[in-house]
């Protein structure tokens, strides 16, 4: 069975926003204060309409993060990039790592390759998933008798 | 999952968000870490530098040292009683851990229930100075530690909790 996390990312979708907003007071303040004094609510109005549906719009191509998996393997996907695939049979190990944001990722350990899932990000109990990924990966690595 | 196992997901998060975190940076927790033919329930890697934002960034990097540590649990029960030579053999092997991982000093947290004298016995009488070892009774809510100022001081930062 196939579960899918893809928690909408308040922070980053405000960052978003902010973006798009500061591009927009930019170009109005570069703008001649005689053309833009009259209608100064009108063009705040429109900007924030604007940077709402910008903001969204770069959210869902940069950080949006999309996240499913069942008992055989994962698929990772940030913005509108190519989603990252990967079989739990893949890794032989398993930690929970701290980033310097204080957010936590599942570290899966390969050969010579480290792959991490963001599960703070993807708003899941990062202990509880990380003994989860654990049994995953070893029901996936267990020799078939 | 039984009260030693509770305890041992409530020191891991205590370690790793909790009071742990005013002793070092530890950032890196592996659960069932094998060494050989010895199986920690947890294993976490520290750095004694902490992160932060700007200011505990600088504060950190002028007053702190900067090393690697560790903190190891493992449960005990009547088939894995922390005799002295069990006992000897996990604290060798997570010297042998430290080594590889240049790190400085560990803890070494054994979780059990209801310790006879001579294991207690067996945890005062660990005096290496660079492993801290107690005996976390989780049924009397007590930490038998050793008498060196690591064992000290993990018996002051480690809260038994248990997760509901």
């Amino acid at each position: 069975m196939m579960h899918t996390r893809a928690p909408i990312q308040l922070y980053y979708l405000f960052k978003s926003f902010v973006i798009m907003f500061l591009i927009q007071a930019v170009i109005v303040l570069l703008t001649p204060m005689a053309l833009t004094a009259p209608i100064w609510y009108q063009i705040l109005a429109v900007n924030l309409a604007v940077a709402v549906i910008l903001g969204w719009y770069l959210y869902k191509q940069w950080y949006h993060i999309n996240f499913s998996y069942d008992s055989v393997g994962f698929r990772l996907g940030k913005g509108k990039s190519a989603p990252i695939r990967h079989k739990w049979s893949d890794f032989s190990q398993v930690s929970l790592a701290r980033n310097d944001y204080g957010e936590f990722d599942v570290r899966l350990y390969g050969n010579g390759e480290v792959f991490e899932i963001p599960v703070s990000k993807l708003k899941m109990d990062p202990f509880e998933f990380r003994l989860h990924v654990m049994n995953l990966v070893a029901e996936a690595t267990r020799p078939s008798s | 999952m039984d009260a030693v196992d509770n305890t041992i997901a409530g020191l891991e998060k205590e370690m790793m968000k909790g009071r742990g975190r005013f002793v070092a940076d530890f950032d890196e927790s592996f659960r069932r870490y094998r060494v050989g033919d010895v199986t920690f329930d947890v294993f976490i890697s520290g750095n004694t530098r902490m992160k932060g934002f700007l200011l505990s960034r600088l504060f950190s990097f002028f007053l702190n040292p900067n090393y690697e540590v560790g903190f190891f649990a493992i449960s005990t029960d009547r088939d894995n009683e922390p005799n002295p030579r069990r006992l000897r053999k996990w604290i060798l092997t997570v010297k042998s851990c430290m080594t590889k991982s240049d790190m400085k000093w560990a803890w070494l947290a054994l979780v059990g229930e209801s310790p006879s004298d001579s294991v207690k016995k067996s945890v005062r009488e660990a005096t290496d100075p660079a492993v801290g070892v107690a005996y976390i009774d989780v049924s009397s809510r007590q930490i038998i530690s050793a008498e060196t100022y690591l064992a000290r001081q993990l018996k002051k930062y480690v809260k038994i909790r248990e997760l509901k």
